[in-house]
Order: structure tokens, then C-alpha cells, then sequence
């Protein structure tokens, strides 16, 4: 499947409408939740308010916004590296699942001193990555199987096995959950403001914007993606490009589980996690590069938490929150491929 | 106890939501749609259907409006995913996460009335049928199973072997070319969206009102992301995405049923997933209509 | 157009920051009442509308509501990873009470209840440990003695000799309530065999379905429903397949009034009850109360699917049991 060609133009004027456009939005989404607030018979204004609050009343709600944006961001990369060479990476739900897993089993069975045990455990997580992304790539490249399909089918492959795993051999001992063993804190991510994984997960993003743009990888990657024929009629070793791409986006969602599993939860559990593969690759599609990916990552879980603040404090159905959270995604993207911005945003051009 | 009759009909209901899912599924995908907002509209088409069933007493009523719910769905993906248009992926996945919200959001104001079961569709067996092995069989498959099959042929021949099935498959290899024959791509691709988006709705409304009877948030619980693959596995043709559904339905059947053998359960409810991987790799390659995930841009 | 945009931006970053400043000032913790402020914390989305466990919390959240006047927010589909924030911010925020519903909470309880002495943390769920801290206190069920009153009901209800019983997922309170049943169904019908099978899941509703639809094919005509919310899936096949179904911890006669036979009350309102009183006294201890056979109760028995004399047997040894005159060997059996 070929992929669509992607940049993105920064020009301020351009910038100015994106950001009017995304207020817009944000405005709007906020209207209809506080329109069906208001049905069901609660205080909009509280509702509104307490959204807001739940994401930038305090300084741990803006950590709570950030710690869950990191997984959501580099399941973004995960699934926008491969993307760019027309590989539809939909797995990384079940890598995070594995590579947390693995943390856990690392941390909670071995002893070694933590600044050993650390990076190894966030090493184990993306081999985990790793391994559960290799199946889908090697039947992609030898029987030409749908990676849709696979990466679908191992998804749910994954999160059965840590169910395997939690209610069996890593169960807690008399746990009245299914749950693993709590890693230990000396192993746990030290914190300063968040957890440290954050600041990793920044730098591998900003690294992979550099690799993606400025290297040959990066622009075999692309060529990969736009005209297979023509770049393997070139010279490219298309199969070793796409076989790179491919693992490196595994063990990117490998280390966004391992770091979940260090950093917030400690542990895993029956439905330990959220869907952050898929609003990944949400976030990947917004942001459109790696950079993009993290404001759009941020804005995903910052609705999300404001909107479970808001179903908290003031009592409303959780149904309001998915509402939040998608509502302006699709407003935005509406209005930013409408024929009218186009225009905009070109000033002259297809008149 | 593994194989027997009653393993193939729970193999059977398993299937049908899938099966129906996914030939609507495979109609946007030859248009050239990639119809990734699927979950959200068999979401939708699963909450109204049980409202439909449980208000009128009437189990096909439901279905019926799960078709309804379902079209509207489909327009409302053509709209913005067509006309707009915009990234087909990323509204896809949005979509599906708004029609969590609003199911979930419909399903507690109306869920006081859903206390009792849905009506049920399936036919009952007579008394003096019930001895008669084949009868009994043949009465105990789900009659949207029936469905299923009936849209299945009518699927398959009207896009291989007709005039407006081949215009619809043209829009999906090659918008150029069509449009070079004068074909309206916007419009062919609402048809196609409306029928598929029915289509899924229907298969929800199969899981609702045709199975379970009762619905829950997000009952659909990742089922319409399997019927996509389904359809990519069955490399975009009628026949082999019907096969894909079915030994779905019967590797879950399978998985249920293992647990007799004691151990984990959970290793055996890897069973429809592994069994599916397993078959692709035996399997070959397909080639997808041409345009599927790109946008139509008219300039 | 360029002008108008600006404009545009302008009025709406202004409305932006409006609505921050606002939000700031609504985030500072509202006065003290006389009303006890308290908060849930449920997992599941819309916890009246699930029939069993969590509508019996609703039920207890609804008593501290209405007969005792509590202020009660409810948090619900609390994804677990936000668990103990959402705690965190009902503590922040000044609330006195926070109740968790589930054990699967319990690590939020034990990382939050420390931080927050002011707040009483209590768990209203099976637990063997409590966090280390004065402000916290556990409100759980003896399982095995529920399991066992299952047992006598399922057990001498029964034609086939064949009990079903579904559950989520194999953690110890299920393995606890089965081995309650299968003790139980022996004591009053050793004929009685009990097939016991996992959906593997608390919300999926049709592998619910499939596993109990083979449990009957396999001759259960009694089954026994603990999967959260997919136990309408076993309501379904319960009644596709004719089977009578015996509801878990509320009153499922609503839900299908032909096959309900009765309904095993967990009584989980008394443990909240028992909390209110203990709050508002000022009694809350760092202890696990523990409520036994004499908290459950059993609704009546549905005349049209069991005959007189049977209802009565099932009643009396129940009552029996819960009287202490009936001893069953309390028996841990593996459900793997």
C-alpha cells in the first residue's frame, strides 16, 4: 500500500490558523459536553471549569497530562516510522502490553544494582517489542501478509498472554486481583517532577524527527514509502530499510510499555492498560512528524484527564469524556482539510 | 465434546457479526475507502438495534434499526471522510471513540427499559423436531447467519459480475481512470460508505439483538477491528473473508471449549488469534484496491 | 479574511485564558459542611445499570445518599492506571471519605491512604492486608460462605445434577465462592457435580455466553452467574438453553423473570452502613470487618420454576446453615 505523502509547512501564517483552528475546536467540543452536562441535569459551568482544572489547576494535574501523554507519543512514533515506508504498524498496543510485561518480569525476579537493572529492564522491554512485532513483519515479507491482520491478530495475542501470565506464574501470592508483583522501588524510574522515562521519551522522539529527516535512513524511509518500484529500481535495499523501520518501531512501543511499567503503574495487571497504541497512532496522524506527535499526544491526554476530572468531581457519565476527547480530533481535522482552509492558507493558489 | 454439532452453531454465532461486518467492510474497501471507523458504527448499530428490539417488541424491528443507525453512520464517515475530505485513518480511529462516548451516553438514558433481555431472534425448536438431529441443527443456526450468506452471494455478484460492481471496483483501483470515464468518485463512495456502514450496523445489531441481547459500552470490544482483518485477510474477495470470519468463529468456539482440559484459560483464548496468524502463513499474498487510504482530491 | 482570523484568535485566547483563571480558583477545595463529603471510585461505566456487584455498591452508595445524607460524588470507568490520582485529587480536594469497590484498587489505596491522613480510605472488597496507615479501613465478604449458601440453592434445585457456575476471571474471591459451592452442593445433594468455567473476561459479554451455552450442553440446569458485567450473556444462554439461573449479590428477578429462580444477597449496602456508622461516630478503626453466612440473604424462591415442598427444603437448610445448625468443612479447592 502506498503511503500518502506527508510534510508539514510551517509558515507563521499558517501556524496562527492552525492554532485559531484548534481553539475552534476545542470551543466547540466544550460546548456540546457542556450542552449534555446540562441535559442530564448538571452545573455546566462546574463542569467546564473542573475540566479545565484537571488539567492545568495544579502542578500534578499538568504531571498527570504529561505522564500520560508519553505512552501515547511513542506508540505515535511507533506507528509513524513505519508509516513513512507504507507499513501500517497497528501493534503497538500489544508491544506496549509485552514490554511492560517484560519490565516486570526483570524487576521482580532478578537482583542487580538499579543503575544496571534499570536500563536493562527498559532493554528487555523493547526485545519484547521486538519479538511480538517479528512475526507480522516476517510473514509481511515472505508471504506478503496483510500487516493490518497481523499486528490486529497479535495485539489480542498479547494482552491474553499477560492475562496468562498474571493469573498464573507471576501472579501475586494471595492477591485478591490479577496482578503481578509490584516492582520494587529501588528499580522503579527515579522522579524529578515526572519520571524520567519522560524525558527519554523526548529525546528518542527529537532523535528519530532528526533521523527521519535529515539522514539517508531517513530519506530511504520516505522513498520506501512514496515509490517502492522506483526505489528498489535505484538500488535501494528496500527489504533491510523496511526490516529497520519495522523493529525499531517495536521496540519503540516495547519501551513506551517498560516505562509505563517503571514509571507509573509498577506493575501489570488484568486491563492495567489504556488504549494509548491506538491513540497513537491517533497522535501520529495529527502530528504528522515526530514533533507534531508529542503536541498532539498532549493534547489527547490532556483532554482525557480534564475530562475524568470533570466526570469525578462533578458526577457526570464517563460517556462525556470519550465525547471530549474525540469530538475535537475530528472537528480540527475537519476544518483543517476543508477546501475553505486550503484556500486560506495558500493565498492565491486553486482558485 | 469438541466436535460436535453444537460446537459448530457456537462457532457459527461467533461468525455472523463478523461475517456481516466485514462484507460491508470489503465494499468501502474496494470503493477505496479504508474503513477503519467500522468498530463506531457496528457500536452504533449494536445499541440501536437492542433500543429498536426492546421498544417494539420486535427482534427484526431491531435489526432494522441497527441498519438505519448504521447508514447514518456510514454518511456521517462519507461526509467527512469523502466530501472534506480528511485523513481516512485518523477519522476512522476518532470515530470510534465518539461512538463509545455517544452509545454509552444513549445506552444510560434509555438503560432503566434494558433491564430485560432483548427478544430473541433465534427460532425456537419444536417439540416434536427436537428428536430429529439435523432439524434441531438446522433450526439452532442464527437466521442473521442466513442473512449473512444471502448478502455474501448477493455481494459477490453484484460486484464481480455487474455494471455498478464494476464501477465501484474501478473507483478503488484508479480514481484517475474513473474519473477519466466520467464517474462521480464522491458519490460512488457514499453509496459504498451507506452500504457499508448498514452492513456494519447490521452486524452489530447481530451481536445485540441476534446474540447476546443485552448491550454494554463498547460492547463490541475490538470485534469490528477483526472483521477488518478479516477482510484483509481475505484479500478483499467475498469468498475468502467469509472463510476468514468463520475460522475465527470457530477458533473462539475452539477456545471456549479447551477450558474442559483444565490449565490456564487464558492460553486458550489465544486460540482465534494464533489460528488466524497460523492460516495467513500458509496463505498467499493479495493485492489491495489501488486507492484504498488516499483521499480523494478532486484538484 | 486575514483580519477577521485575527480577531478570531484574539477573542478566543481571551476566552482561553478566562476559563484557566476560573479553573484555578475552582480547584481550591470547597468550605467544609456539615454534610460528609465523600467519593467512589468504580471501574465500570454506569455502575447501576450492572446488575450484581457493582449495582449492590451503587445500592450501599445510595444509602450513604439518602439515609445519611452524605455528599457523594462517584467516579466511574476509572482507567486503572489513574486510579490513585483520582484518589489523590478526592483527598486534595477535602473529601473525607474515599471508598474503593474493587480489589483491584488496592494498590492506589495503599500508595494514597498514607499521604492523606485527614481522608478515611476505606475498601468496601475482599482484601487479607490493609496499608499501613490509622485512615483506613476494609468492609469484605466471607466468599466461601456465600458460595456455600450458592451450593444448597444449586444443589437441591437441580434435576440434571449438573451446576454451572461462570465467573470472570480466576482470582481468589471466585475461587473462593466456588470451592464454597462445590462444599456446599455436596452437603446438600452429593450427587450434585459442579462445572465451573472462566470467561476470562469482566465486561465481555458474549465469550460469558458461549461458556455458559456449553455448560448447559453439557447438562447444567442450574447455573450461577459471578462475571461483572457479562453475566448478561449468561442470562441469555441461561435462558436459550432453559436453565434456571441464580442470581449473585442483588436481585436479578427483574432481568428475566422466567429463569431467575432466586437471588443470593451479598448485602453489601450493610457494609456501607457499617461504614457510615463507623465515620460517623468516629470509630474507624484500621481493621477487615468481615461479613459471614448471617449477612447474605436469599430472595424468594420463584414458585413457577420449583415446586413447594423443594422451595421449602432449600429454605430451611439455608437457613440452617446461616444459623450455624448446618456445618459445611470449609475446603480450598484449585480452580486451574
Amino acid at each position: 500500500m502506498k503511503a500518502p505523502q506527508i510534510s508539514m509547512r510551517l509558515d507563521g501564517f499558517q501556524l496562527f490558523s492552525n492554532i485559531g483552528i484548534f481553539g475552534v475546536s476545542l470551543l466547540a467540543a466544550m460546548l456540546l459536553v457542556a450542552g449534555l452536562v446540562e441535559l442530564v441535569g448538571g452545573n455546566a459551568w462546574a463542569a467546564l471549569s473542573a475540566i479545565v482544572s484537571g488539567v492545568v489547576g495544579s502542578r500534578q494535574a499538568i504531571v498527570e497530562t504529561v505522564l500520560d501523554a508519553t505512552p501515547t507519543a511513542l506508540c505515535g512514533l511507533a506507528f509513524l516510522i513505519p508509516f513513512k515506508a507504507g507499513f501500517f504498524n497497528i501493534g503497538a498496543q500489544g508491544h506496549l502490553q509485552l514490554g511492560a510485561l517484560a519490565a516486570v518480569f526483570v524487576t521482580t525476579t532478578l537482583s542487580l544494582p538499579a543503575p544496571l537493572m534499570i536500563p536493562l529492564a527498559l532493554i528487555v522491554s523493547a526485545l519484547a517489542g521486538v519479538l511480538l512485532m517479528a512475526p507480522a513483519l516476517l510473514l509481511k515479507a515472505k508471504r506478503g501478509a496483510n500487516e493490518v491482520t497481523t499486528t490486529v491478530m497479535l495485539n489480542f495475542v498479547a494482552i491474553e498472554f499477560v492475562l496468562v501470565m498474571v493469573t498464573g506464574p507471576m501472579q501475586q501470592p494471595d492477591s485478591f486481583f490479577a496482578e503481578s508483583n509490584l516492582i520494587p522501588s529501588d528499580y522503579r524510574l527515579p522522579v524529578m517532577v515526572v519520571h524520567v522515562g519522560v524525558f527519554l521519551a523526548v529525546a528518542i522522539i527529537v532523535a528519530a524527527g532528526w533521523i527521519l529527516k535529515r539522514t539517508v535512513f531517513g530519506f530511504r524511509l520516505d522513498a520506501l514509502g512514496g515509490n517502492p518500484s522506483a526505489a528498489e529500481a535505484l538500488g535501494m535495499r528496500t527489504g533491510a530499510t523496511l526490516t529497520k523501520a519495522v523493529l525499531v518501531a517495536g521496540a519503540i512501543g516495547g519501551i513506551a510499555g517498560g516505562m509505563q511499567a517503571l514509571g507509573v503503574v509498577f506493575q501489570v495487571a488484568e486491563h492495567w492498560a489504556k488504549p494509548w497504541g491506538f491513540l497513537g497512532i491517533l497522535a501520529a496522524l495529527m502530528g504528522r512528524n515526530p514533533v507534531g506527535v508529542i503536541f498532539a499526544a498532549l493534547l489527547l491526554s490532556g483532554l482525557e484527564i480534564g475530562g475524568r476530572n470533570m466526570q469525578a468531581m462533578t458526577g457526570m457519565p464517563a460517556s462525556l469524556v470519550f465525547l471530549l476527547q474525540s469530538v475535537p480530533v475530528l472537528l480540527l481535522l475537519a476544518m483543517r482539510s476543508t477546501h475553505l482552509f486550503k484556500m486560506i492558507s495558500f493565498p492565491g493558489a486553486n482558485r | 465434546m469438541i466436535f460436535d454439532p453444537e460446537f459448530l452453531l457456537s462457532a457459527l454465532r461467533v461468525a455472523t457479526p463478523l461475517m456481516i461486518v466485514a462484507i460491508g467492510v470489503l465494499v468501502a474497501e474496494r470503493s477505496g475507502v479504508l474503513f477503519l471507523g467500522v468498530e463506531g458504527v457496528m457500536l452504533c448499530g449494536a445499541l440501536f438495534g437492542i433500543l429498536g428490539a426492546v421498544y417494539s417488541g420486535d427482534p427484526w424491528i431491531g435489526v432494522a434499526c441497527g441498519l438505519a443507525a448504521g447508514v447514518v453512520a456510514g454518511l456521517v464517515t462519507a461526509a467527512l471522510v469523502v466530501w472534506i475530505p480528511t485523513d481516512q485513518v485518523v477519522m476512522g480511529l476518532a470515530m470510534n471513540i465518539a461512538a463509545i462516548g455517544a452509545t454509552s451516553f444513549v445506552f444510560r438514558m434509555a438503560s432503566g427499559d434494558l433491564q430485560q433481555m432483548s427478544p430473541s431472534i433465534d427460532w425456537s425448536v419444536p417439540s416434536w423436531a427436537s428428536d430429529v438431529p439435523g432439524f434441531a441443527f438446522l433450526l439452532g443456526i442464527p437466521p442473521l447467519a442466513w442473512v449473512a450468506f444471502i448478502i455474501y452471494i448477493v455481494v459477490w455478484y453484484v460486484l464481480f459480475h455487474s455494471a455498478p460492481g464494476l464501477l465501484l471496483r474501478s473507483v478503488g483501483q484508479s480514481v484517475k481512470a474513473a474519473n477519466s470515464a466520467g464517474l462521480n468518485v464522491p458519490w460512488v463512495r457514499t453509496v459504498a460508505l451507506a452500504i457499508a456502514g448498514g452492513l456494519a450496523g447490521v452486524g452489530g445489531a447481530a451481536l445485540t439483538v441476534g446474540w447476546v441481547r443485552s448491550f454494554s459500552d463498547d460492547i463490541t470490544a475490538g470485534r469490528g477491528f477483526i472483521a477488518l482483518a478479516a477482510v484483509y485477510f481475505g484479500r478483499w474477495y467475498p469468498r475468502w473473508t467469509l472463510l476468514g470470519c468463520l475460522l475465527f468463529g470457530v477458533g473462539e468456539a475452539l477456545a471456549l471449549r479447551s477450558q474442559a482440559f483444565g490449565g490456564n484459560p487464558h492460553l486458550y483464548l489465544m486460540i482465534p488469534y494464533v489460528l488466524t496468524i497460523c492460516v495467513l502463513a500458509f496463505s498467499q499474498s493479495g493485492r489491495a484496491p489501488r486507492e484504498v487510504g488516499k483521499p480523494y482530491e478532486k484538484h | 479574511m486575514e483580519n477577521f482570523l485575527r480577531t478570531i484568535g484574539k477573542r478566543l485566547w481571551r476566552i482561553a485564558a478566562g476559563l484557566i483563571v476560573t479553573g484555578a480558583f475552582a480547584a481550591t477545595p470547597a468550605a467544609a459542611q456539615d454534610k460528609v463529603k465523600a467519593a467512589v471510585i468504580f471501574g465500570v461505566s454506569n455502575p447501576a445499570s450492572v446488575n450484581g456487584w457493582d449495582r449492590g455498591h451503587y445500592q450501599g452508595v445510595r444509602k450513604l445518599i439518602d439515609d445519611y445524607g452524605w455528599d457523594v460524588n462517584i467516579a466511574e470507568n476509572v482507567p486503572f492506571p489513574l486510579i490513585a490520582s483520582t484518589a489523590e485529587n478526592y483527598a486534595k480536594a477535602g473529601y473525607q471519605v474515599v471508598i474503593f469497590t474493587s480489589s483491584g484498587q488496592y494498590k492506589a489505596w495503599d500508595q494514597v491512604a498514607p499521604n492523606y491522613p485527614e481522608t478515611t480510605f476505606a475498601m468496601m472488597s475482599t482484601t487479607s492486608t490493609l496499608p499501613a496507615t490509622k485512615n483506613v479501613v476494609a468492609y469484605e465478604p466471607d466468599f466461601f460462605a456465600y458460595g456455600v449458601i450458592n451450593g444448597l440453592i444449586a444443589a437441591q434445585a437441580t434435576q440434571s445434577n449438573k451446576i454451572a457456575g461462570v465467573a470472570g476471571l480466576p482470582v481468589k474471591a471466585v475461587e473462593d465462592m466456588f470451592s464454597g459451592i462445590v462444599e456446599g452442593s455436596k452437603a446438600a445433594n452429593p450427587n450434585a457435580e459442579f462445572l465451573h468455567a472462566i470467561s476470562g473476561d469482566w465486561t465481555n459479554i458474549p465469550r460469558a455466553r458461549e461458556v455458559t451455552a456449553l455448560q448447559i450442553q453439557q447438562g447444567a440446569d442450574v447455573v450461577l452467574g459471578n462475571a461483572g458485567v457479562g453475566t448478561r450473556g449468561i442470562l441469555d444462554a441461561s435462558q436459550s438453553g432453559k436453565a434456571k439461573f441464580i442470581g449473585y449479590a442483588t436481585d436479578w428477578a427483574e432481568d428475566a423473570p422466567d429463569i431467575v429462580l432466586t437471588s443470593v444477597i451479598l448485602g453489601i449496602d450493610g457494609w456501607y452502613d457499617a461504614l457510615a456508622k463507623d465515620v460517623v461516630s468516629g470509630k474507624v478503626e484500621p481493621t477487615i470487618h468481615r461479613f459471614g453466612a448471617q449477612s447474605f440473604s436469599v430472595m424468594p424462591l420463584n414458585g413457577k420454576l420449583l415446586g413447594e415442598e423443594q422451595i421449602t427444603k432449600i429454605e430451611d437448610s439455608v437457613r440452617r446453615y446461616q444459623a450455624g445448625e448446618l456445618t459445611v468443612p470449609v475446603v480450598q479447592h484449585k480452580l486451574k
